[in-house]
């Protein structure tokens, strides 16, 4: 495997924190270059690399204390986080971090990461399997990917997950159901209660959005609502049926076969004014039959800025217009990469157009939330699948650095062979 | 004072809010992820837990500012049974308890590769379907194809034997659409037409996984 020397190639990007640097560069694969940093604020030991793209980024827990981050647009370690004691207090690793560094890459960096906290340490060349890493990385974004997929309960995700478990020489799974009452379900539990919410928003120029049907926007973020409930599309758009009636409006859903009734109970729709983190009207949902539930929302939509979201609390806060743009950001790119994959599969126009007009709606997302790199970044890929597209200059070097590096090209995940584009 | 109160303080911190703003690079981002981490913090089962309140919240937010650029939450790679958290197997019945996900792979494999041997042996498996129609050519033909669907639909879980007849409609609007056609007349088509794809899915996969 080629490493790459220490290099600091790059600008700060606009989002790298503020942390003590420990002025230690770590390649890990190929041109890849992480800086080590002890962050005292959150009592955490950072391998961080580029800013994650457009798509978001997609996180593994490779044992207690250590999560990995792979950015989802081109499938890269962004930032491995290490737990290292509490905030203010003296630094302690776990020693299953420390095991996961050394298996991962190497001995000499997990001295170099022992020190992190104590030292400026030595330059350091970590290396790690290219095979193991890309195993890892698919898996995390298998998670994303089912996350927002039309076909989310098909059970070959988890075929596709213990293969790459295997690949990347994790711990074979043992019984489900005895997982599901053990320390990992507890862990994931309280992972999912530390999820970000997300919600509704209005564009930036304050004169609101509209979905196909006229009403006001809405989509299905699985940051908010809980899994395995309601039915995703390929299209945001497509996922929740908003009509404006005199006095309220109408917003329909589809369900997953076999979802429980009792989690759709806590659920709602909801009508927010995002500008003011405000919740104008929520409604419980009705089944309407054959996999549909309706909620009536008895409030009038006011003029601006107004989105439907679903919750599965009606008591979550809402939510910036600006957080609802990065969401949404991810999602539309989430929805290009799905077409990438199939178009990489299987050529065909109609992907590639979904796939392009999807990286436009990023494109507009990210502008819209004032993350000019990310638009970039989006409009970037639109271009490089819909030639002709006008690509604008590159606002950072991290950008442009990102920009310059290869499609992720790979076949789709088992479960999205299933999907047709009118899912 | 009582906790939501000292989580209410935090909040207002001015260290705190400063220690958002920061990381997230963003004064409405910083909002959002002080008022999810009191969210979240809020609704912990045993705050007697919390030892270090302070300490607790801003690792909380500085984890939910991470979170803000991830869509689904982190997998713990040694609990990869829980993605598959799902009892609906390729059966319609799956309500026993769920096998190791090991096993649940397997089946899930054996389902792919009959699959892909409908691809492959698509002009021997034609050959099986009786041609029952004016057009033999295009009821084998079509019978093959609803049965493709058919299968594709039980990869994404459970499909029960009555949802097959919209299914046959979608792909072949010709089977059902003929005018004049009667009432008993068409439920026999339809019927018919169910027993051939279950005959062909038969061959293709072990019993035990077809809707009755």
């Amino acid at each position: 495997m080629k490493e790459s020397e220490v290099s600091a190639a790059w600008s700060p990007p606009l989002d790298r924190l503020d942390r003590r640097h420990v002025r230690e560069a770590v390649p890990v694969t190929n041109d890849r270059t992480l800086t080590l940093t002890y962050d005292e604020d959150a009592g955490q030991i950072v391998l961080e690399g580029l800013p994650g793209g457009p798509a978001g980024e997609a996180a593994l827990s490779l044992a207690e204390g250590i999560e990995l981050f792979f950015d989802c647009t081109d499938g890269r370690v962004s930032k491995v986080l290490i737990e290292a004691g509490k905030p203010g207090h003296p630094p302690a690793i776990g020693e299953p971090a420390l095991a996961a560094v050394a298996s991962l890459f190497g001995a000499r960096a997990c001295a170099a990461v022992q020190r992190a906290p104590s030292s400026d340490g030595d330059p350091l060349t970590i290396v790690a399997e290219p095979q193991i890493v890309a195993a890892m990385s698919r898996l995390a974004r298998l998670d994303t990917a089912r996350s927002t997929s039309p076909a989310a309960d098909s059970p070959l995700w988890a075929v596709e997950a213990v293969r790459l478990a295997r690949q990347a020489g994790l711990a074979a799974p043992v019984d489900a159901g005895a997982r599901r009452n053990g320390p990992a379900s507890a862990h994931r539990r309280r992972s999912r209660s530390l999820a970000v919410p997300d919600v509704a928003a209005a564009d930036a120029q304050g004169g609101g959005e509209s979905s196909a049907s006229g009403g006001p926007p809405g989509w299905l973020d699985p940051g908010l609502i809980p899994p395995r409930t309601f039915r995703h599309a390929v299209w945001p758009d497509a996922e929740l049926t908003i009509r404006t009636e005199n006095d309220g409006i109408l917003v329909e859903a589809r369900l997953v076969p076999g979802a429980d009734r009792r989690v759709l109970a806590r659920c709602c729709a909801r009508l927010v004014d995002p500008g003011h983190r405000t919740v104008i009207g929520s409604a419980p949902f009705a089944s309407l039959g054959d996999g549909r539930v309706r909620a009536e929302i008895r409030e009038r939509v006011p003029l601006g800025n107004a989105w439907v979201e679903v919750v599965d609390d009606v008591t979550r806060p809402v939510s910036s217009s600006q957080l609802h743009h990065i969401r949404r950001a991810m999602r539309w790119a989430q929805t290009a990469l799905t077409a990438v994959r199939q178009v990489c599969g299987l050529a065909d126009a109609e992907w590639v157009r979904l796939a392009a007009d999807a990286w436009g709606r990023s494109a507009e997302d990210w502008s819209a939330a004032g993350d000019q790199d990310r638009a970039y970044l989006a409009a970037v890929r639109r271009a490089g699948i819909c030639p002709g597209a006008a690509t604008p200059e590159e606002p950072s070097a991290w950008a442009k650095e990102v920009a310059g590096r290869p499609l992720l090209a790979e076949e789709p995940f088992l479960a999205e062979r299933l999907v047709t584009r009118r899912s | 004072m009582g906790f939501l109160d000292d989580l209410a303080e935090l909040v207002e911190d001015p260290a705190i809010r400063r220690l958002a703003e920061r990381r997230a690079r963003s004064h409405e981002v910083a909002e959002d992820a002080l008022q999810e981490t009191f969210y979240a913090v809020a609704r912990t089962q045993h705050p007697e837990a919390i030892e270090d309140l302070r300490a607790f919240f801003c690792k909380s937010l500085i984890r939910v500012i991470y979170r803000q650029l991830t869509l689904s939450a982190p997998i713990p790679a040694e609990d990869i049974a829980v993605i598959a958290d799902s009892r609906q197997g390729l059966s319609s019945s799956s309500t026993s308890a769920p096998a190791s996900v090991e096993s649940q792979a397997d089946l899930r494999l054996l389902a792919e590769a009959a699959l892909i041997r409908l691809e492959r042996d698509r002009a021997e498996l034609m050959a099986m379907v009786p041609g029952r129609s004016d057009d033999p050519r295009r009821y084998r033909r079509m019978i093959v194809a609803v049965t493709e669907r058919i299968l594709r639909l039980l990869f994404e879980g459970a499909v029960a034997t009555a949802d097959w007849n919209a299914v046959l409609r979608l792909e072949y609007p010709q089977l059902c659409d003929c005018p004049g056609l009667a009432r008993d007349a068409l439920h026999q088509r339809l019927s018919r037409a169910r027993a051939d794809i279950q005959s062909l899915l038969r061959v293709i996969l072990p019993r035990d996984l077809i809707a009755s």
